[in-house]
């Protein structure tokens, strides 16, 4: 009751504050900041933020707020902070999805992820495990792949049309010249049932829910998407060792509308960079099979242009248009 | 044979007719696809046919009497301002705005129990301070009580 | 024997102090947002999650559970009482429950809703137990057909759910298909019905279409009714005493059956990931409308009509625990919430969970039981007070009611975009109620509408276009039959009546 009482007590002085309109002089940030995360709350996405949104908030000494905006693939809440003021006061969690995949899977995407967003920090990264039943035939990624080019072919799971998971099956199907039939599913789990008891031959999945299964019996990775190979699963090989040109990560990174001030976006930058450094943070993303970021804040452009090229170019080899 | 009271049922089986077909249209539009692949449109265009039919039936079949009295048109569109309001106050001016604004028309759409101004104003009033510390102290929907922005409208400092 | 070790543990963890306080908290604070009109679960879960950052693990997961099987307490009371559906899953029990309220016995309503809930989840838990590891298997057994039989079984169960003309049924259920198809198609990507609306592509949210269709229709229609004094009887309200919350005997009798078959149904379609309590609370209907002798009463305040969709709903909530504890599989966006608060606090469920963390899962196991109780307790005597609600004058009544919806439809996904789309489902609900069309069916058809196409399309890609895969499986096949089942009985009724009257002349 006394928590209560407290945050009314703050949400009064704020208001007031707002009221006097002294605002502009104070030394950034004086006032509650907004971190948009545009999925739902529970996705790892939203761990994530959370987790970093609170040790940024005693870092700052301004509460970050953390706020769920889903709705198309993330585009719904991305729009939205890249619309709003360039002061450090509404900034989002990005994702491969909402930053580099939906440019080449969305027609209208309401915002351009390379001149409309100004990075603030990368986060972290984790690679995809590939999967298949524990009773499945396939012992190997080449045993996968032989059976792809005889008969029927196979078939892979994902999260659906133009997700990270559908174009990592889409990239292996161009590497390898097999056939590979894309069964979506309306999530990562169930996609994982249905590979368990073997509707469906193989899927791409995020690697801490697959590892647990693989201990357990009941699934058998074959490959790590990323050609770094996986902090969770180091005695799986990159599929990058076989198939060359394999290297798909999914990663975050925090970030604001275009043209924020260089002072506003460094002083958020060293707060997301104490969060990195946290313990809980750092625990968190042991356990999540999370590596910590190693792109410079110099460096982020480049990278997200380059990411979207990527997948843009998967993209258009899978002809996975969502329009 | 069509009674006088059958007018409004007959006028709805056809938009629902329309509606199929509308529907019909659009499946194809959206591509059926092939038996390993259904596509997009397969659902809508089957549905599309189905609506259609069951249309044209209504038309066909025995209503039973109705005994409601004449359609509550004030109600209906003081209702939809009421929540149109809201829904377009709520982020642009605060929470309490557009309750109040909500409070007011939804009271004005209730004609036949008169509201007293006092009553009318302790409603705005409990509802915005239950709201605040319920919906946004307690659940932390991205609410203000008063967006900044309204502030600056009034200042002229905007 | 190895059961009671694990009970005897179970309890440890769950009546320790901490544990016994936060299942409290919990199931307190679970019912009452329930009961809030389309406040649902997820909100509270999701703002209640960082809270419990600083607990021990267990006791935070016994305390979010509790707010999510609470929350299905509260839900009903709304949907009895205004006919508002707090969370989607009790739509189904404002069927009966809102009739039986307009007939004066909204406390009977509330009483039974509480003890349907209260067996339904304590049965369920008993399942959860005793056959947790089985269950998860036969839920991994069910493959894309089976899902689409059961669907479509469904689908033809809800046909028969509304009285008058069953041509206008069929308009609805296909209409609620209809809606369903809104949003990008999973298979395709290609955005369906959304008219450009980004707000759209993920689909129209259920409490939109719930609180439109019933809630803004039915003040719409009140407010009119009593204006021009035409319309139907007022709710009667008197004092309610603890003897009119009683069923009286010959009604207690007829309950344990819908109690218990809405238990079977709720415990089975929980397990399935991916269904979830709504479906299990229209199936249960639909069920005891087709055994029941006097299927003309459901619709009209029917006992049963309350007991068995509220027994089904909560069992489900229970047995939903079961893939997502023994597989991390969440069956629903609630279940993925809890699961993301046990991977915050460093649990990761798996098929090992229940061997590595058994104090935890006993003890979870435990508080549910213990939760179920204490709402039990918590609910009845609050209803002489419920009831009162609805002896609110209008003129505060309508206003507070219209403002739970609206903010209702806006937190479901923080956008005022669904508050408009409430608002157009009040008008379309308003016009289908002038006509005569009831509006139960459409969200059966919205609900099961998308499953069923997603696993079609699945069944049809993994065969290779193959139709026969349905006859493949025996669980499909015995699936499909009771579904043909129900379609010839009726005429198999009307055949007989026809040839009888042809040989009298």
């Amino acid at each position: 009751m006394k928590h209560l009482f407290q945050k009314f007590l703050a949400a009064a002085v704020i208001a007031s504050a707002s009221f006097t309109g002294s605002a502009a002089f104070a030394e950034f940030p004086d006032r509650p900041i907004t971190m948009v995360v545009p999925f739902s709350p529970g996705t790892s996405t939203d761990t994530v933020s959370r987790l970093i949104a609170k040790v940024m908030s005693e870092n700052l000494g301004q509460p970050v707020v953390v706020e769920n905006r889903a709705g198309a693939g993330g585009s719904v809440g991305t729009s939205e902070v890249v619309k709003s003021d360039p002061d450090g006061y509404m900034i989002a969690m990005g994702t491969v999805g909402t930053l580099a995949i939906n440019k080449s899977i969305f027609k209208d995407l309401p915002y351009d992820p390379e001149a409309d967003v100004t990075p603030i920090s990368f986060v972290g990264y984790t690679p995809t495990l590939l999967v298949v039943s524990a009773d499945s035939k396939f012992q190997t990624l080449e045993d996968l792949v032989a059976a792809s080019k005889t008969g029927d072919g196979v078939t892979f799971a994902s999260t659906g049309n133009g997700t990270s998971t559908h174009l990592a099956g889409e990239l292996l199907k161009v590497l390898t010249g097999g056939q590979m039939i894309h069964v979506p599913y309306k999530s990562g789990a169930v996609g994982l049932a249905a590979v368990m008891s073997g509707e469906v031959d193989f899927m791409f999945n995020h690697p801490v829910s697959a590892k647990k299964n693989v201990e357990a019996g009941k699934l058998r990775a074959l490959g790590v998407s990323g050609a770094k190979g996986s902090v969770v699963a180091p005695e799986v090989p990159p599929i990058n060792d076989t198939y060359e040109g394999f290297d798909l990560i999914a990663w975050w990174l925090i970030h604001g509308p275009a043209n924020m001030p260089d002072d506003v976006t460094k002083k958020l930058n060293a707060a997301v960079t104490a969060a990195m450094n946290d313990d809980e943070v750092r625990q968190h993303f042991a356990r999540s099979g999370i590596t910590e970021g190693d792109v410079a804040l110099a460096d982020l452009k480049g990278f997200i242009s380059a990411e979207v090229k990527k997948w843009g170019s998967i993209a258009d080899a899978a002809k996975a248009k969502a329009d | 044979m069509i009674r006088k009271n059958d007018l409004s049922e007959v006028l709805f089986a056809f938009v629902i007719i329309a509606f199929g077909l509308f529907l019909v249209y659009s499946g194809i539009d959206l591509s059926i696809g092939k038996m390993s692949r259904i596509g997009p449109g397969f659902l809508p265009l089957c549905l599309g046919v189905v609506i259609t039919g069951l249309g044209i039936g209504i038309l066909f079949e025995r209503q039973e009497e109705r005994n409601f009295g004449p359609p509550n048109l004030r109600g209906l569109i003081l209702i939809s301002l009421a929540i149109g309001a809201f829904a377009a106050l709520v982020e642009t001016t605060g929470l309490f705005p557009a309750t109040a604004a909500l409070v007011v028309l939804t009271a004005l759409a209730n004609n036949h129990e008169r509201i007293r101004p006092l009553t009318l104003i302790g409603t705005i009033a409990g509802l915005c301070i239950v709201g605040y510390l319920l919906f946004v102290v307690a659940l932390q929907l991205p609410f203000r009580p008063f967006s900044p922005a309204l502030f600056s409208w009034f200042t002229g400092t905007a | 024997m190895e059961l009671l070790s694990n009970l005897a543990l179970g309890m440890e963890t769950a009546f320790s102090y901490d544990a016994l306080l936060y299942c409290f908290i919990g199931v307190s604070i679970g019912t009452f947002v329930g009961a809030l009109p389309g406040i649902g679960p997820m909100v509270t879960i999701s703002v209640a999650l960082p809270l419990t950052f600083g607990l021990d693990p267990t006791v935070a997961l016994i305390m979010l559970a509790g707010i999510f099987y609470g929350a299905q307490y509260g839900g009903s009371i709304s949907s009895i009482l205004l006919n508002l559906p707090g969370t989607a899953s009790t739509a189904v029990t404002a069927l009966d429950g809102y009739p039986m309220t307009k007939n004066g016995r909204a406390g009977l309503a509330l009483f039974i809703n509480a003890v349907a809930s209260f067996c339904g989840s304590s049965l369920a838990v008993l399942l959860v137990m005793g056959f947790a590891p089985s269950i998860a298997d036969f839920a991994l057994g069910f493959n894309s057909t089976e899902y689409f039989s059961v669907m479509l079984l469904g689908l033809i169960a809800a046909c028969t759910m509304s009285n008058g003309s069953t041509l206008k049924a069929l308009v609805m259920v296909a209409f609620g298909l209809v809606l369903g198809i809104v949003g990008l198609d999973l298979n395709s990507g290609v955005p369906r019905f959304t008219f450009g609306f980004l707000g759209l592509t993920e689909g129209i949210s259920l409490i939109s279409v719930a609180m439109g269709l019933f809630g803004i229709a039915e003040i719409v229609s009140k407010m009119g009714e009593s204006k021009s004094g035409m319309g139907g009887p007022e709710p009667k309200i008197r004092h309610v005493s603890f003897r009119d919350m009683l069923p009286r005997r010959d009604e207690l009798s007829r309950l344990w059956g819908p109690i218990l078959r809405g238990t079977g149904i709720g415990s089975v379609i929980g397990s399935l990931p991916g269904s979830g309590p709504t479906v299990a609370a229209f199936m249960a209907y639909a069920m005891e409308k087709k055994v029941s002798r006097t299927p003309e009463k459901f619709g009209t305040g029917a006992l049963e009509g309350v007991a068995a969709p509220e027994a089904a709903n909560n069992a489900s909530v229970q047995a939903a625990f079961i893939p997502t504890l023994s597989l991390g599989i969440p069956g629903d966006v609630v279940m993925a919430i809890l699961l993301g608060a046990m991977i915050m606090h460093g649990i990761i469920p798996g098929p090992q969970f229940i061997s590595s963390q058994p104090a935890m899962f006993w003890g979870l196991i435990v508080s549910f039981w213990i939760g179920n109780v204490m709402l039990l307790i918590l609910n009845l005597p609050l209803i002489g007070l419920l009831v009162k609600i609805i002896t609110v004058p209008s003129r505060i009544l309508y206003p507070v009611v219209i403002f739970f919806i609206c903010i209702g439809s806006y937190s479901v996904a923080n956008n005022v975009f669904d508050v408009f789309v409430t608002l157009v489902f009040g008008l379309v609900g308003y016009v289908l109620m002038r006509l005569r069309y009831n509006a139960a069916p459409v969200l059966l058809g919205f609900i099961l509408g998308p499953m069923m196409e997603e696993n079609l399309r699945r069944s049809l890609v993994i065969s290779r276009g193959d139709l026969t895969v349905f006859l493949d499986r025996p669980v499909s096949v015995a699936l499909l039959l009771v579904c043909l089942l129900l379609l010839v009985m009726p005429l198999r009724k009307q055949l007989m009546k026809y040839c009888r009257s042809a040989m009298s002349r």
